[in-house]
């Protein structure tokens, strides 16, 4: 805990190959006993959340939500617009005539179930964030290309400067990096 | 296997692009599955829907190639030149009409719409393959869409900005726009909600809003690999703003793919309902020749229709200027063709319904109308529509014909063309003797009709061209999935199934770990 | 997936006689109960005014509906000839099953004819004499004319079973590339054709029970009725032919996710399409059209219109949102179940009204499809004849069923000894791409 305290390490940095490493290096930290880890791919690798525990179903409930929203919103506006606001009689017919309602009420979910939705993935991945310290590492630039990257963080409990990257190199990665804040 | 060397050239090429091979043995080896078809097409054509030998680095490498160090400028600066003269001619037209009002056109009572809402029409169904594409192919599981759906959904945007300015300039009294929105305002009106006309407002804003979202998210992480691979250091912080601060973290792929997949499933009944409403424009009112049940479903169809042609129009030219046959290969023409001959027997279906009902319903004016349709004063605008979209698509059922590409590309044209002509005949036609003969007239479109829709092709292509050099035109990110799974399956040396057992297979899998999760 | 110790090529139709003679004697039953309750109605009400005419119109209902799930399941298996799919692999033994008992379909159509004068107001010369539209219409609605159409329909519909059911024998006794290409080539015009005859089917025989009504969208209302309603049956088939062998288990949730979709997607499209033809009707309202829909505005016939838009609608979409419901073959057999009374329901709003001043239900309405369904079922068991479950031969089957184990694994490739046909393997995979 004294290394951790000085170092002004943001986490430790792994380096593989191909995504099946890089699955398999997360499923070994996590029996290991890691937990504040985060991998890096650039492609989704399926399975990946699995391996590191993560879930979240945040994203397609607010979506939901916002259609849902957007739909009672959009059918309401009409409703009043036509028979409160301005009443008008247009060829006799009648003023709640809701099969003229369904295309606005159905364009007003979809589109503020989508801007929910997309909003809501940004906001909760912290986007946008123009500074990260994994950036800071030189090799990292290829995470986005062609390289797989696992970083087990500093504020893990079980984190320990030499041992988390003893532990790491023993994953047999293309290599390691300190992290720096 | 002819195949082989230009696999080797292949990898070779991404080694020397410093890359690594995919897992599962780089995916060289044919599979009996990938076994290519004994058409006669070029040697550099494949039909796999990505050339083997590719790995995650040189697709990287190969797409943001093209953006960040290409060499593609002769060509693009000519191309961009002649897209840019049309762009003035169309500013050209759209300033007469704004100064000098719609009376520019050609339209009148009785046909007070022209090729401004022809046009409309005609724009907004190309877009609609774009979303097609990306998302009703997506949530289909049809990966051969991979390729082509980020220039795809491009087109769809451009497209939808083309449609969306001729329904504004068509007002009149352009500086009263606002007022098709629920805005509060002082005069306490309201927006006439039961009217299909702004039905359409809410679509293709809707529309657009929400395809420029979607693609948006799908350029996310590569805008992230364009600001990691750029040496430039203006475009390292364009791209890098853009790209938000995405650093491929699996907890953001996570929420990313949730939402993707979210939008795709949200984007497929909007594009249906969007064509729908555009074919309530017409099909609410009582007009003989617009009022037919059929048009949701067969204006849908027909946009489709329109929008494969297009696709083909935009890709084949696209594939070979800036050398991406490996990537869009021949299947994923074969496939646009497949699509394109399917939605247009629908289109065909939806000719030949009209045909009947307009002589089965016995009503003088239905009965009319089609009779005017075919011997009318505009005739061979019918004969003709009948030719491009019903027959000439029909050449698509052979195989040999969907595989040639300058076959494809003409039919793509003369589908175009079709499409136009549809809207032509639906909308003039119609219009120019209805109910009352006292009341018919005829429509001629002006030099400034013309000028305008040319000129919007201008400013689709200027667009094109703008997007083609400075954002990938080819999702790297879902490509490099694609390798992901084609190299699976490749290397497994059996036949391209997806279940492929990880573990089975010699592959190195966590001892823990599914090879895949249940949710996909 | 626990497919390991499972190879589902080996297991056969005759390894569930018992669940397929569960069927049968349930099928009986349904029969039975359903031609007390037809006879129910005709013993109480047959001397009543306007009776045969409401009871034909009920035959037609069950008929059309019976029907539709023959022919859509023909049309499915073209459709799956084509482009392919895992599903397909699931239900082909049950959809060629249901596609041989067209001829029996054909025979049960003649009674119609009989009651054409009590439905068509084009059967009744008299009514046509004094009638300018239906004597407009004699080019095309004579009853001549209609049965002839009918006999080119059923001739070429039979043609089209008896030739790819033939293929799909042969496709059983060996490994032969060629049929599956030949099938997809075969099979992608009768798509077309299936729909032309489906068009002319619905005008012929619903839209024409409205005299003068046209609405030119029933063609697609009535593809997409009949798709709806055969993934909802081969739901419920599948589930109760392979309970207690574990099948459902071991076949991979995509497939199941695969009926689940499209049976999300059927009804979307149903909806839309309904949509559709009511706001144009609707908006329009013009005396030819809006009679249709004015019959059914009163007298207690809006509640079927909502009750389809609830129930028809609302209920099986937000049911097939979740992914629980969609991937359990179970689960879809239930929704199917429900699925397919709406279907009767819906074919009731489209069949009935004319007949009934108001909202009448009698014993017939649900005595009819109980019969015909029951004799369907019986007939349909005895088509499940001794054969494997799947089409082992298929050289696309192998694309979605990766051998299991190593033995299977090469058995597969001794198989496979030629390649895989290039133009099944391609469209397979370009179909299914990703396959799951």
């Amino acid at each position: 805990m004294e290394t951790n305290k000085q170092s002004p390490l943001y986490g430790i940095l792994a380096e593989f190959e191909t995504p099946e490493q890089l699955l398999d290096a997360a499923a070994q930290a996590r029996d290991a006993g890691y937990k504040q880890m985060d991998a890096y791919a650039p492609f989704p690798v399926e399975g990946m959340s699995e391996a590191l525990g993560f879930r979240d179903k945040r994203v397609p409930l607010l979506t939901l939500i916002g259609g849902f929203c957007g739909g009672i919103g959009g059918f309401t506006l009409l409703w009043w617009c036509t028979t409160i606001a301005y009443p008008i009689n247009i060829a006799g017919r009648p003023l709640f005539g809701w099969p003229h309602f369904i295309a606005i009420t159905f364009e007003c979910t979809v589109l503020i179930s989508a801007l929910t939705g997309t909003l809501s993935m940004l906001i909760l991945n912290g986007l946008p964030m123009p500074y990260h310290p994994v950036f800071n590492v030189p090799a990292f630039a290829r995470a986005s290309s062609d390289r797989f990257f696992l970083c087990i963080e500093e504020k893990d409990a079980k984190f320990n400067r030499e041992e988390t990257m003893k532990f790491l190199q023993g994953l047999s990665p293309l290599g390691v990096s300190e992290v720096e804040r | 296997m002819a195949k082989k060397a230009r696999a080797i050239n292949a990898s070779a090429q991404a080694a020397s692009a410093g890359t690594l091979t995919a897992p599962g043995g780089t995916g060289i080896v044919p599979a009996p599955g990938h076994a290519a078809p004994p058409v006669p097409v070029g040697d550099e054509e494949t039909f796999a829907i990505i050339e083997p030998g590719h790995t995650y680095g040189s697709i990287s490498q190969k797409i943001s190639e093209i953006i960040l160090h290409g060499n593609l400028w002769t060509g693009w600066l000519v191309g961009l030149a002649m897209t840019v003269s049309l762009l003035l001619l169309m500013l050209t037209a759209l300033s007469m009409v704004i100064l000098q009002g719609v009376g520019m056109w050609g339209i009148n009572i009785p046909v007070g719409w022209g090729f401004d809402i022809i046009s409309f029409v005609w724009w907004i169904g190309i877009g609609h393959a774009g979303t097609l594409i990306s998302a009703i192919l997506l949530l289909f599981h049809q990966n051969w869409r991979t390729s082509i759906n980020r220039f795809a959904e491009a087109m769809t945007i451009f497209a939808v900005m083309c449609a969306g300015m001729y329904p504004l300039l068509h007002l009149g009294r352009h500086q009263y726009a606002y007022w098709m929105f629920p805005v509060p305002n002082t005069m306490q009106l309201w927006p006439q909600f039961r009217s299909p006309l702004i039905w359409d407002v809410f679509a293709v804003s809707t529309y657009f809003t929400v395809s420029a979202t979607f693609w948006y998210v799908g350029l996310i992480p590569d805008l992230a690999t364009l600001r990691d691979r750029a040496t430039n250091r203006f475009a390292k912080i364009i791209y890098g703003v853009f790209a938000l601060g995405w650093r491929g973290s699996a907890k953001h792929w996570h929420r990313y793919t949730a939402i993707y997949l979210l939008l795709a499933a949200i984007s497929t009944p909007l594009v249906l309902s969007v064509h729908s409403v555009i074919s309530f424009d017409f099909s609410v009112g009582i007009v003989p020749g617009w009022h037919s049940t059929i048009f949701p479903p067969y204006f849908v169809a027909g946009a489709i229709f329109a929008g494969f042609a297009f696709v083909l129009i935009l890709a084949i030219p696209m594939r070979a200027l800036c050398n991406l046959r490996d990537v869009i290969t021949m299947k994923h023409l074969e496939n646009c063709g497949k699509v394109m001959l399917a939605t247009g027997m629908v289109v065909f279906y939806g000719y030949l319904m009209e045909l009947f009902m307009g002589y089965f319903s016995r009503n003088t004016y239905e009965q009319y109308m089609t009779t005017n349709r075919m011997v009318g004063p505009y005739g061979p605008s019918y004969w003709a529509l009948f030719f491009c979209n019903g027959f000439a698509p029909q050449i698509l059922w052979f195989r040999k014909m969907r595989t040639n590409i300058p076959c494809l590309f003409i039919v793509s044209l003369i589908v175009s063309v079709g499409m136009f002509l549809e809207r032509f005949v639906i909308i003039v036609v119609s219009l120019h003797r209805d109910y009352l003969p006292a009341a018919w007239g005829m429509y001629y479109p002006t030099f400034w009709d013309w000028a305008q829709f040319i000129g919007s092709i201008g400013l689709f292509s200027t667009l094109f061209l703008l997007f083609v050099r400075v954002l990938p035109s080819i999702s790297m990110a879902e490509v490099r999935e694609l390798v992901h799974h084609e190299g699976h399956t490749a290397g497994a040396g059996e036949v391209a199934y997806e279940e492929a057992e990880t573990s089975g297979d010699g592959q190195t899998t966590g001892s823990n770990l599914k090879p895949r999760p249940a949710q996909a | 997936m626990n497919t390991d110790q499972f190879d589902l090529t080996t297991l056969n139709t005759s390894q569930m006689a018992p669940q397929i003679a569960k069927l049968r004697s349930t099928g009986t039953i349904i029969a039975v109960v359903g031609l007390v309750l037809t006879g129910l109605s005709v013993a109480m009400g047959a001397s009543a005014q306007g009776f045969w005419s409401r009871f034909w119109a009920s035959y037609l209902m069950s008929y059309v509906f019976w029907l539709g799930i023959t022919v859509g399941s023909l049309a499915l298996l073209l459709v799956h000839n084509v482009v392919g799919g895992g599903w397909g692999f699931v239900l082909r033994r049950f959809l060629e099953a249901a596609s041989r008992l067209l001829p029996v379909m054909a025979v049960l159509y003649i009674p119609i004819i009989i009651g054409y004068p009590q439905i068509y107001a084009w059967a009744r010369p008299d009514e046509v004499a004094h009638d300018k539209v239906l004597q407009g219409q004699t080019w095309w609605m004579t009853p001549a004319f209609v049965i002839a159409r009918v006999v080119i329909m059923f001739a070429s519909w039979i043609a089209i079973s008896t030739i790819i059911n033939s293929r799909y024998a042969k496709l059983d006794e060996k490994d032969d590339p060629e049929i599956t290409s030949w099938l997809s080539v075969f099979s992608a015009p009768c798509i077309v054709w299936y729909v032309i005859t489906v068009t002319v089917l619905s005008i012929d025989w619903v839209m024409t029970l409205t005299p003068h009504w046209v609405s030119s969208i029933i063609g697609f209302l009535y593809v997409v009725g009949q798709g709806l309603s055969t993934w909802a049956l081969m739901a419920i088939l599948a589930t109760e032919v392979t309970k207690g062998e574990g099948v459902g288990e071991r076949i991979p949730d995509r497939y199941f996710r695969d009926i689940g979709n499209f049976t999300l997607a059927f009804t979307l499209l149903w909806a839309y399409m309904s949509f559709s033809q009511y706001v144009i009707t609707y908006s329009g309202n013009t005396a030819e059209e809006a009679t249709w829909y004015v019959e059914r505005s009163h007298n207690g016939w809006p509640i079927i219109g909502f009750g389809l838009i609830a129930f028809h609608f609302f209920a099986p979409f937000f049911t097939l949102m979740s992914s629980t419901v969609k991937v359990r073959l179970r689960n879809l057999a239930k929704l199917g179940a429900f699925i397919i009374f709406m279907r009767f329901v819906d074919l009731f709003w489209w069949t009935a009204p004319h007949f009934r001043p108001g909202l009448t239900i009698s014993p017939m309405d649900i005595g009819l499809p109980l019969a015909m369904g029951g004799l369907w079922l019986v007939l349909w068991t005895m088509q499940l004849k001794d054969k494997t479950l799947v089409a082992k031969y298929d050289p696309r089957f192998r694309l979605y069923w990766p051998p299991h184990g190593h033995h299977g694994h090469a058995e597969a490739v001794g198989h496979g000894g030629h390649e895989v046909p290039a133009l099944a393997g391609a469209q397979a995979a370009a179909a299914h791409g990703r396959g799951d």
